[in-house]
């Protein structure tokens, strides 16, 4: 790897010299060979000298061990799509509803933490399509700075404060509503944005951004276990926290037992496809973070600032699910006694409430969209014929 | 000049003998003595240092003293890649007190390292320990142990106490981010204060206090990387002067720049390059210029630069030509298409200079290094020469010294040598002299003597890093075995190259990295 610069200069003089050689009578390559030329001036092709330029490291995840699960196993779809004007190119996973005669066809879309992956989900989105038996879209992707999601021009510079990731997301709502879902019947969508953590604030400071076209499909917002005040208090926390937290690991599974074992994943079949979403794997076998907190340092101020009084102001249906700890703040609490959105506390989870506890989760954002999605309302009404 | 003095014998082999299979993370990277001979460190691909202490100083001999892991990998996210962590370089600073302290450098990150004895205390006593409070009357509770009951004013402070003395070592400083491109060499300034680091492109100025900034004192990157053409290879700083500093580069050219002339220096340098007429040139000749390693020799008077294929020392007074040049694998000449096939070609030997400023060390491959003993002359009438160093029947002699001689290719200059030196000379081996001679009586040139017998030859050992060298004591004499390891023939094995080792700055010892092994030769 040191000498890719000067292998790059060297390939680069070999094409120039093919042509040349093309066209010239032939400089020594080898320094027997004078005696032995057939005496007239071609030169066939030197295979010694195609070679190929190094290999970049490829971008795949967790190919390399085959007893680890795959995205394949929860989405049907996994590709990456690139936004010139965002200047990242997005790992997204998906799977489309099936059924499209129903009167209303949910589509879940997720984003995913500070630190974590879109496969975060993975567990949560299939539930989601048991239960509703591919009646239900469901949307993941990674956001920038982690996972699979790549930079364009890594020449231009990256910035990691809340807004970036605000666009970011507009700029996939219209695609996913414009592009993917173009062939569902508009009206029968009901979109539901799903936050965890910092997907959270995400997803509330999105919402007034969007078309009103797009909003108008937009039946709910629900946040995983993120109240503004304990989150700030966290980042001043965290340093401990990632002091403690080991970058490498010597394979996936090791690193899916620490996590185990340190309480960080309470169900391991979540862990088993969530975990290795965050290393990369190198050639050495080992296992190295892809995304280094310390590196959303200088933004973690953007990152929670407004959310509680923005959360209880969303023009929309609203949902808060907190995991045993339901230490609301002060606008949060306000707005639930006056009934602005439905609280949900799961007592046995983890901070990773839809790895924890996927089912759970699964039935009451099945709940919040029937309860909120007003298509599925039919209106009874005693006068008029009976017929 | 015999080379009597120079007898080198095998004294230490570290790492795991056994050369079945070799982890990838023990093999060795970089080794470095320190200043005072007493310490060694290597480094690894695994990213670790390992440190070595002399432990007997009438002989050459040293014994662990401490292990730490310097480096891990890491992942930049934004060009996608990973950064290994292993240690390209290690440099020993001079010593504070009791500690000592190391950069060392992976390709993007460089690490100041201080090497401490730390005294460990431990609790002995405290208050619930047997025996603490027996001044006090006793009142036993339960049957099997004596407890003091602890009343207030029976409390005391528990007692730290002497328990164990470790080798540690702290990450003082971590100068990161300042590089796009793999660093290849790093160099500390004799004035104590600053260092430098290069990488393919760019040389950067430290501050060892200061990790947060660097300045950038060599830029060769062109506006459009479609038009670049060379790449830095290897800087180093003057050892006595904190305002000179050099770095070569894979054209084969050698910069000397002062830091006192503009903020960034590679405006005016002084150029060291070989004129090498063109005639001669083959495909190969672009690639095996190209200058692995450069140093500066301890006295400061001269320059050591290892290409591919020779060793040439120079004057730093005198720019357009080297004093000598030393071919040190010449049976590599016709193999070099294998070794484009093999990437061998690519590989990056150092070259190090001996205590005293007299001698040359260099590797090779079959695990063979190269020892030129007091080959760096002082002596003022001694015209610039090329060394053959190994039979040479062919015609493609790519050496030359393009002043002062007409153009023949197949010439060896011939220096006017003092009659004293002529009798020290020691020829070991043939030469094709009618060749010469032929070719020498047209030339009018009167630094050609009479004596057409005599070249300027020079000594050379050659000494195998591997299993041999346990054997090597009732092998012969270190002649014999030198011839013995020069003759390579056909199978020349190229995963056993010596491409790290370090010079004892002190006496005529060298440690030598050999994959996974460190071996230890001296004279003592």
């Amino acid at each position: 790897m040191t000498s890719n610069l000067r292998r790059e200069i060297l390939l680069k003089r070999l094409e120039k010299v093919e042509q040349v050689v093309d066209n010239n009578n032939t400089p020594k390559y080898n320094g027997n060979d004078i005696n032995s030329s057939e005496g007239n001036d071609s030169i066939s092709e030197l295979p010694s000298f195609k070679r190929s330029p190094p290999k970049m490291k490829s971008t795949t995840g967790h190919t390399a061990d085959p007893t680890l699960e795959k995205w394949s196993s929860y989405f049907e779809v996994n590709k990456q799509v690139a936004f010139k004007e965002r200047n990242f190119s997005l790992n997204i996973y998906y799977s489309l509803p099936k059924l499209l005669e129903t009167r209303s066809i949910p589509v879940f879309i997720f984003h995913h933490g500070a630190g974590s992956s879109g496969l975060s989900f993975a567990n949560l989105s299939k539930i989601l399509q048991e239960k509703l038996k591919g009646q239900c879209g469901c949307f993941s992707f990674d956001a920038r700075g982690h996972g699979n999601t790549t930079v364009i021009d890594p020449e231009k510079s990256v910035s990691y404060e809340l807004d970036s990731f605000i666009n970011d997301f507009k700029t996939l709502l219209e695609y996913i509503y414009f592009d993917v879902l173009s062939d569902v019947p508009n009206e029968k969508l009901s979109i539901i944005l799903v936050g965890h953590s910092l997907g959270g604030s995400i997803c509330t400071f999105t919402f007034p951004k969007l078309s009103p076209e797009l909003k108008k499909h937009i039946t709910g917002i629900t946040m995983l276990d993120i109240v503004e005040e304990a989150a700030k208090d966290a980042l001043n926390k965290v340093d401990h926290f990632l002091s403690a937290t080991p970058n490498i690991f010597m394979s996936y599974s090791e690193a899916i037992d620490w996590y185990v074992r340190h309480g960080l994943s309470k169900n391991r079949t979540s862990a088993n496809i969530a975990v290795p979403s965050l290393f990369r794997q190198f050639t050495n076998g080992k296992v190295v973070r892809i995304t280094n907190l310390q590196v959303f340092r200088p933004y973690w101020g953007t990152w929670f600032s407004e959310l509680s009084k923005s959360f209880v102001a969303v023009p929309t249906s609203k949902m808060l699910i907190l995991a045993g700890n339901d230490n609301l703040d002060k606008e949060l609490i306000i707005g639930q006694m006056q009934g602005k959105y439905q609280l949900v506390v799961f007592q046995n989870s983890g901070h990773f409430i839809q790895e924890d506890e996927a089912l759970k989760t699964a039935l009451t954002l099945i709940d919040f969209w029937r309860r909120n999605d007003n298509k599925n309302v039919v209106i009874k009404t005693n006068w008029g014929s009976t017929k | 000049m015999s080379r009597d003095n120079f007898n080198f014998k095998f004294s230490q082999c570290f790492g795991d003998k056994a050369d079945i299979v070799v982890t990838e993370a023990d093999i060795i990277t970089a080794s470095e003595f320190d200043h005072s001979g007493n310490f060694l460190a290597t480094g690894d691909k695994g990213g670790r240092v390992v440190l070595f202490e002399r432990s007997n100083s009438k002989h050459c001999e040293y014994k662990f003293l401490t292990e730490f892991q310097s480096h891990d990998a890491e992942f930049d996210y934004l060009k996608s890649l990973e950064i290994e962590e292993k240690i390209n370089q290690i440099k020993w600073l001079k010593p504070v007190q009791k500690s000592h302290f190391l950069l060392s450098t992976n390709d993007k990150t460089i690490k100041l390292w201080k090497i401490y004895e730390k005294n460990i205390k431990l609790v002995s006593e405290n208050n619930l320990s047997e025996g603490f409070g027996l001044k006090q009357k006793n009142i036993i509770i339960g049957n099997d142990s004596m407890k003091s009951v602890l009343k207030l004013n029976n409390l005391k402070l528990p007692i730290l106490s002497q328990h164990d003395k470790i080798i540690a070592a702290t990450p003082k400083k971590i100068y990161a981010n300042a590089h796009t491109y793999h660093i290849n060499s790093i160099s500390p300034n004799s004035d104590q204060e600053t260092f430098l680091s290069a990488d393919d492109l760019r040389i950067n100025l430290w501050n060892y206090d200061l990790p947060e900034e660097s300045f950038n004192i060599v830029d060769i990157k062109p506006a459009n990387m479609e038009e670049l053409t060379e790449v830095i290879t290897s800087a180093e700083f003057h050892p006595q002067e904190c305002n000179l500093f050099m770095y070569s580069s894979s054209k084969g050219t050698i910069k000397l720049c002062d830091m006192r002339l503009n903020a960034l220096c590679d405006d005016k340098p002084i150029i060291f390059e070989e004129y090498t007429n063109p005639i001669n040139h083959n495909f190969f000749t672009e690639i095996t210029s190209s200058i692995s390693d450069i140093k500066f020799s301890p006295n400061g008077r001269y320059i050591a630069s290892r290409d591919y294929l020779t060793v040439k020392i120079w004057d730093i007074n005198m720019n357009n030509k080297p004093l000598k040049t030393i071919n040190i694998h010449e049976q590599l000449k016709e193999r070099l298409s294998d070794t484009y096939e093999n990437d061998a070609i690519f590989d990056k030997f150092e070259v190090e200079f001996s205590g005293d400023s007299s001698s040359i060390m260099t590797g090779s491959y079959n695990n063979n290094f190269m020892i030129y003993p007091d080959v760096v002359k002082t002596n003022e009438d001694e015209n610039p020469c090329i060394v053959k160093t190994f039979d040479e029947n062919n015609n493609n002699n790519s050496n030359n010294i393009g002043s002062g001689s007409s153009s023949n290719n197949n010439n060896n200059n011939r220096s006017k040598n003092s009659h004293s030196n002529n009798n020290k000379q020691h020829k070991h081996k043939n030469n094709n002299n009618n060749n010469n001679n032929n070719s020498n009586s047209s030339n009018n040139n009167n630094m050609f003597e009479g004596n057409n017998d005599n070249e300027n030859k020079i000594d050379e050992i050659v000494l195998q890093a591997d299993k041999t060298a346990f054997r090597n004591k009732q092998f012969g004499s270190l002649s014999q075995r030198t011839a013995r390891n020069k003759e390579w023939g056909d199978d020349i094995d190229f995963k056993k190259s010596i491409l790290h080792f370090s010079w004892h700055p002190k006496e005529n010892s060298i440690a030598i990295a050999a994959t996974n092994n460190l071996f230890i030769f001296s004279e003592l």
